[in-house]
């Protein structure tokens, strides 16, 4: 004890006092500006009321918005299986597929071989050699011989009369209404190919319609309605030909009307002559 | 000297030292802490397993639930993945649809080429020149029909050689044949065009995908429309062009009746 109070009093007293002084300076100094000493671990209460506020955020938060996304993920799924429900019974039933593709089949057995048949009864009718000619070549589909058409043409229905024998504007006449005749006659036989290039592009669009799915069936529809476009437009290129030919039969007669008036002028003219 | 105080001295010689240091010490190091034990230990385990419990009883379970429906889920989706491909769009049906449009246009190759064979036919001078303007299939040529038909079909006779009806009748027919015959001219480029715009749209079918193709087929089906009204048109030009025909032999009769009744009047007035 003696002791510690010679150590205590030299260290106030003696020369070290100005050293312990500025030593306790320095020391407050720093524990002022120096940061404090942290606290480790809370008290147990504190640990419990943290766990129990988890606990309750996990029941109530956490809990019933998992229970809230389990209703949503039940409610996609029921929407799922009703779209599949849907699809596979009312939209795309797999029975009514086959069943159209079944369809197709029956048809093209029942009907093709008949319509064909039906179509390919010989009409021609002819019974001397040149008309048969005429016959036969008007009807052959083909447009590879409109040379042979002309000339069977003139065989059957005479030759344009010379110069000598035709007045030279019923000459131009006959030449037109002759050439308007030929001209539709040419073009039918255009027609006609048409027509089998046009069924033949029918039959595969029905072909492939036996075993399409409902997702390629809208090539086909297209397919059918671009032939169906070129179908009319070879429909308008037939009128425009019998146009041509109804105005060439209506012209003509008009000018044999122009020609008896041309004609009735010219006999007034000469009976006026004659009595002079 | 004994050792125990050998080292009291040595401290006492540096105690001014030992002073700063326990002092530096007091005032730097960390409190001590208390650190788990007794009673304390048991509290925070509870509540640590009543946080496993909650995650346990609460978030598991749905967790579990979730995942169920998340492996129904994806089997719909399977399922309606395979109906899709297999069923509905079966790629090889799609192929064999885009070769058969690959194939129809060959054949609207061959049509377009049939359409357009030369069926002129005249073989004189004035002749071939009307009809080369009515087989132009040019819109461009109608103004031309005119004077090509007048040389050919001559003109409305002049008023000394016919009766003011009959010229009537005479130009009245003209005007039918004329407009029948430029009608022709615009229904043949109308066909043309019809199956330009035909052969169009089956390019952009052969490039469709199938939930575009019917979007090809709305324009398909709007030219078939328009294909279908102009049909009509033609037909109508040929049935005005008739009834112009029929009213034409109908007027001859009436020309005959009125010419025999002149002659009638003309005996009696001569024998009285």
């Amino acid at each position: 004890m003696e002791f510690w109070k010679r150590v205590f009093s030299s260290l106030l007293t003696g020369k070290w006092r100005s050293s312990v002084a500025i030593f306790l300076a320095m020391a407050l100094a720093f524990g002022l500006v120096g940061p404090p000493p942290a606290k480790a671990q809370i008290g147990a209460i504190a640990v419990i009321a943290a766990a129990a506020a988890v606990v309750g955020i996990i029941t109530n938060t956490i809990g019933s918005l998992l229970g809230t996304a389990n209703g949503l993920l039940s409610g996609i799924n029921g929407f799922f299986q009703a779209l599949v429900n849907l699809w596979q019974t009312v939209v795309y039933p797999i029975a009514l597929i086959n069943q159209a593709r079944l369809m197709v089949t029956q048809l093209v057995s029942q009907s093709r071989g008949l319509i064909t048949a039906i179509d390919h009864i010989n009409v021609q009718s002819a019974t001397l050699p040149n008309p048969i000619a005429l016959e036969g070549i008007i009807r052959n589909g083909s447009v590879a011989d409109f040379g042979q058409l002309n000339q069977a043409f003139y065989t059957t229905f005479q030759p344009l009369p010379p110069v000598t024998d035709l007045d030279p504007g019923d000459r131009q006449r006959v030449d037109m209404t002759d050439a308007f005749a030929m001209d539709t006659l040419k073009t039918l036989k255009a027609s006609d190919q048409v027509v089998q290039q046009t069924l033949q592009a029918s039959q595969m669009i029905e072909d492939e319609a036996a075993q399409t799915a409902p997702g390629s069936a809208a090539f086909l529809t297209g397919a059918g309605l671009v032939a169906a476009v070129e179908n009319q437009a070879m429909m308008q290129r037939m009128l425009a030909a019998e146009l041509r030919e109804e105005a060439a039969i209506l012209a003509h007669s008009n000018a044999i009307r122009k020609r008896q008036a041309d004609m009735a002028g010219q006999f007034r003219q000469d009976t006026t002559t004659l009595f002079k | 000297m004994d050792q125990k105080w050998r080292l009291f001295h040595t401290l006492w010689t540096h105690r001014t030292k030992l002073v700063v240091l326990m002092l530096i010490v007091l005032l730097v190091a960390p409190r001590p802490v208390r650190a788990q034990f007794g009673i304390d230990l048991g509290a925070i385990v509870a509540a640590i397993d009543s946080i496993g419990s909650a995650i346990a009883n609460t978030i598991g379970p749905a967790l579990r639930t979730m995942n169920n429906a998340l492996g129904t889920l994806n089997n719909l989706m399977n399922t309606i993945q395979a109906f899709f491909a297999n069923i509905v769009y079966p790629q090889a049906s799609i192929n064999r649809a885009l070769s058969l449009v690959g194939a129809i246009q060959g054949l609207y190759t061959q049509i377009l080429t049939t359409s357009h064979v030369n069926v002129a036919s005249a073989t004189l001078a004035n002749p071939q020149q009307l009809e080369q303007v009515l087989l132009s299939r040019n819109p461009l040529n109608v103004p031309g029909v005119t004077a090509n038909y007048q040389t050919l079909y001559q003109t409305v006779p002049v008023p000394q050689n016919a009766s003011p009806q009959t010229r009537d009748l005479i130009d009245m027919s003209d005007a039918a044949a004329q407009a029948a015959m430029k009608r022709a001219i615009a229904i043949d480029a109308i066909a043309d065009t019809e199956m330009q715009a035909a052969d169009q749209i089956n390019s952009g079918l052969a490039q469709a995908a199938p939930g575009t193709a019917p979007m090809i087929e709305a324009e398909a089906a709007a030219w078939l429309v328009r294909a279908n009204a102009y049909t009509q048109s033609a037909l109508g030009d040929v049935m005005r062009l008739r009834a112009v025909t029929l009213a034409n032999s109908s007027a001859q009769l009436k020309f005959n009746a009125s010419n025999g009744a002149q002659i009638r009047q003309n005996a009696m007035d001569s024998l009285r």
